[in-house]
């Protein structure tokens, strides 16, 4: 199956053989090599083990690659703009108003000295709304109710390391979809999380995602979670694409690293003596493997 | 082997006070494979800690091997049960080699033949005497791991106390630390307590398991009746649910547990 | 990779030795490559040099002047590069002895003050409770003294001496580093490692010695030689009062107090001392950044 995405014709998001360099004392390390994949407004989990590249390549989409990372593409097309060739003003008014990214730790990504619901109020107006501070503060009010948070006065005027870990990113999820973009890329929202709690920020994620015909890119390293919560899954090794398959039909993944992933996980319905365990072949690194 | 029996654990005094772990009460067989299951803040580590004497502040009954525990422990409880910590990042001290971290437990106990235990013990866990001089930025997560089960069992512990030793580490690795751990057991006859937020991990691991929640045992079950999906508590049948994958619907009807008065 | 770049950068070292050494050399290829790093060594290295071969180096001799007739105040010449002073002494031999004086007292300092703060940072950070409550309390006194007056205080007591100058300034030096190694330890007291050690049955005099003065080590040391140009300028003050070294010892703080009185006319027999005492202050600050950027934990990735 090809990474292209099968929607309606002209996919949201198209990027076409993305490397990213980063230079090092002892050479130029690749962390993403030659990625090519397309998206259209459904629900896209790359998933990878660490070092995979998953979260520099989500990274590079928005331009947010830390220097002296090296990103080069030869198209990476969102709805018409080509975001390696536009300008910087162009790009950030694409940042943020038309592509959001939530990260992992609420923690590290709310700014801890601002009151929670001044943050999302400054995310609604930073993005090209000419709005009151009224009516800022109104909207984020609306974004908490509809992240499900029960007495969203309180947690307006709440600061971050007053709130759980839960809330801290329906929180997150509130200031990134405020300006109302047209994709957002989640880099392991969850991981941080309890398990029931995080089930109960995903199905936020999915409704809002389905409501508003946003496209998502699912960054994780949870196998399961992703095959269960997405609509296509991409699997990265060693900063390259190794298998693109739909969730559903994840069981009868091909490639040995996939299957391999898939047996290496302990499974409460299916019962081992032993896990069996992944033998990594030098060869999944090869161009064209 | 072990027994806890009415372990409470306060941190904070008067109206700060936190109640960690409520009234928990089990027993740990001889050779047996118990898992403490819990989301964050259920209690499930510092009712290890409170077992290992890392903390001091705990009222109940505490046995191993049939012998109270007090609030400070001794030699011949640090030779009887040991400990694997979580974070293999922060386990193993930055400034030391593989070799003095395993050296240390050998000259605290004095014990004999030093060079030949530090490398048996890199032996069973899997890491040659190559690993032996490097220092633990120069080792990968699954690799440290195993260096911190290898310091654990220097001393030939009976019981291993594990707090969620592969939650930081890849699936692939997290598989090989896993077969491991088994194969040590098997090998010396060791007695586990298993702590993990990972309900998959702990119904691989463990024959019998507990779950905590705010600072309760909320159930105890075998991995068995886990398995047969068939949890007498509400509380387990929605961590059971949580941890089989996303599944829209079942969030619905997720409720919260609040502590008991 | 040469044979010996491939001995220390080996990832499979076959002793402590080649362990340690290997992370020696990483620190040193870092360090070589801050260039102002470097030529703070390279200062601090000509003082030790100096220091150890002055009785070679120096012409003339640091104490006895020549003809106080012909020979007094002569300006720099060939034969006497730095000039002679009001004694008749070559200013050049009276700055390189002067160098055994300044090294032995930036020496000396920092080895009575830098296990003073150690000890009694990481007890109070590690013990905490009452032992850091009195550790601190006592640091908390000598801190609140400045350090020159302090000093003067301890001299005035003690009597003035090169001797004593040097308690003065170690007395009134260690309390910063017991601030640096507490501030260090409470971070690291509750780490997983320490709790290991704990768990194996370490005694806390272990834990101390062997876990936690390794990783206060380096930021104390980073501090004790930012710290080396403030006590330089220190004995040169309490050598500008009289306080310090006596006469005729070649001190350079003393030289600067007794050339003062010929600045406007005979300039170099204040200034020459003044320029060593700036030169050697900035080679120790250039060598204490560079110190820091490279055993900065958080910088060493």
């Amino acid at each position: 199956m090809s990474a292209a995405a099968h929607t309606n014709g002209t996919p949201l998001l198209s990027v076409e053989d993305l490397t990213v360099q980063f230079p090092t004392r002892t050479g130029l390390v690749e962390a993403v090599r030659g990625v090519s994949f397309s998206l259209g407004r459904e629900k896209l989990g790359i998933v990878g083990e660490s070092g995979s590249g998953k979260s520099v390549t989500g990274r590079a989409i928005l331009g947010l690659t830390p220097p002296p990372g090296q990103v080069r593409a030869r198209k990476i097309d969102f709805d018409g703009v080509d975001l390696t060739r536009a300008d910087k003003a162009s790009l950030r008014a694409i940042r943020g108003a038309r592509i959001s990214m939530v990260m992992q730790d609420p923690k590290f990504s709310l700014n801890p000295v601002m009151r929670v619901g001044d943050q999302i109020a400054e995310a609604y107006r930073a993005h090209g709304r000419e709005a009151g501070t009224r009516e800022a503060k109104t909207r984020a009010m609306e974004m908490l109710e509809a992240v499900r948070i029960r007495d969203p006065e309180r947690v307006y005027a709440a600061y971050p390391h007053e709130v759980s870990g839960g809330m801290g990113q329906r929180i997150m999820i509130a200031m990134m979809l405020i300006p109302g973009p047209d994709l957002l890329i989640a880099d392991e929202p969850t991981s941080a999380l309890d398990v029931t709690v995080q089930m109960q920020v995903l199905a936020i994620l999915d409704d809002m995602v389905s409501e508003r015909g946003m496209g998502l890119i699912f960054i994780s390293h949870d196998l399961n979670l992703v095959a269960s919560f997405c609509d296509r899954v991409l699997i990265m090794y060693g900063g390259r694409i190794l298998e693109v398959c739909e969730a559903k039909r994840l069981h009868e993944a091909r490639h040995p690293y996939t299957r391999g992933l898939l047996n290496c996980l302990p499974s409460i319905d299916r019962p081992a003596a032993q896990l069996p365990t992944l033998k990594r072949d030098p060869a999944w690194l090869e161009l064209g493997a | 082997m072990i027994e806890v029996e009415s372990l409470d654990v306060v941190f904070g005094r008067g109206r700060n006070a936190v109640h960690a772990v409520r009234d928990v009460s089990f027993h740990v067989a001889e050779g047996e494979s118990f898992g403490l299951v819990g989301e964050s803040g259920s209690g499930k580590s510092t009712v290890l800690r409170a077992l290992s004497g890392l903390n001091a502040n705990w009222t109940g009954t505490l046995r191993i091997a049939d012998q109270k525990l007090g609030r400070r422990r001794g030699t011949a409880f640090f030779k009887r049960v040991q400990m694997v910590f979580q974070d293999p990042y922060g386990s193993l001290h930055p400034r030391h080699t593989v070799d003095r971290i395993l050296a240390e437990p050998v000259s605290i106990h004095r014990l004999d033949n030093g060079e030949a235990r530090i490398l048996r013990a890199l032996d069973e866990v899997g890491l040659g005497p190559k690993f032996r001089f490097r220092y633990p930025h120069q080792l990968s997560g699954g690799q440290r791991q195993r260096v911190a089960i290898a310091r654990a069992l220097i001393l030939e512990p009976k019981v291993l106390l594990l707090d969620e030793p592969t939650s930081a580490l890849d699936v692939s690795i997290q598989a090989e630390v896993l077969n491991l751990l088994q194969r040590i057991k098997r090998e010396r006859g060791l007695t586990y307590i298993l702590v993990s937020h990972n309900l998959a991990v702990v119904a691989h691991m463990c024959a019998r398991l507990a779950v905590m929640n705010h600072g309760e045992v909320v159930e105890e079950l075998t991995a068995e009746a886990l398995r047969a999906h068939a949890p007498k508590q509400a509380y387990t049948r929605q961590l059971l649910t949580a941890s089989l994958g996303y599944d829209r619907a079942a969030v619905d009807r997720f409720e919260d547990f609040a502590a008991s008065a | 990779m040469s044979l010996r770049a491939e001995y220390f950068l080996t990832d499979q070292p076959r002793s402590r030795m080649q362990a340690r050494l290997g992370r020696a050399y990483r620190a040193w290829a870092a360090f070589r490559e801050n260039k102002l790093a470097v030529l703070g060594l390279v200062i601090v290295l000509i003082l030790v040099t100096m220091a150890i071969l002055a009785d070679v180096l120096a012409p003339y001799s640091a104490v006895v002047g020549g003809d106080l007739r012909t020979e007094r105040l002569l300006p720099p010449s060939a034969a006497h590069w730095f000039g002679t002073d009001d004694q008749a002494r070559d200013i050049f031999s009276r700055i390189v002895h002067g160098a055994r004086l300044t090294l032995l007292v930036v020496a000396m300092v920092a080895v009575i003050s830098t296990p003073i703060g150690l000890l009694v940072g990481t007890a109070a950070g590690y013990f905490g409770g009452w032992v850091d409550q009195v550790l601190m309390r006592i640091t908390d006194i000598f801190l609140a003294f400045p350090r020159l007056i302090l000093a003067l205080a301890f001299v005035a007591a003690l009597g003035p001496g090169i001797e004593n100058a040097i308690l003065a300034i170690a007395i009134t030096s260690w309390p910063p580093y017991a601030r640096i190694a507490r501030a260090e330890t409470l971070t690291i007291r509750n780490s997983d490692y320490i709790n290991a050690a704990r768990l194996q049955g370490a005694s806390s005099a272990r834990i101390i010695w062997g876990h936690v003065v390794p990783l206060c080590a380096s930021s104390v040391i980073v501090r004790v030689t930012l710290d080396m140009a403030g006590i330089i300028l220190t004995a040169a003050g309490l050598g500008f009062l009289g306080l310090g070294a006596q006469p005729p010892l070649p001190e350079w703080g003393a030289m600067v107090a007794s050339g003062r009185r010929y600045l406007i006319d005979y300039w170099w027999i204040a200034t020459v001392p003044g320029v060593a005492i700036f030169v050697v202050s900035l080679g120790f600050n250039l060598l204490g950044d560079g110190l820091r950027d490279v055993l900065d934990p958080k910088a060493q990735k």
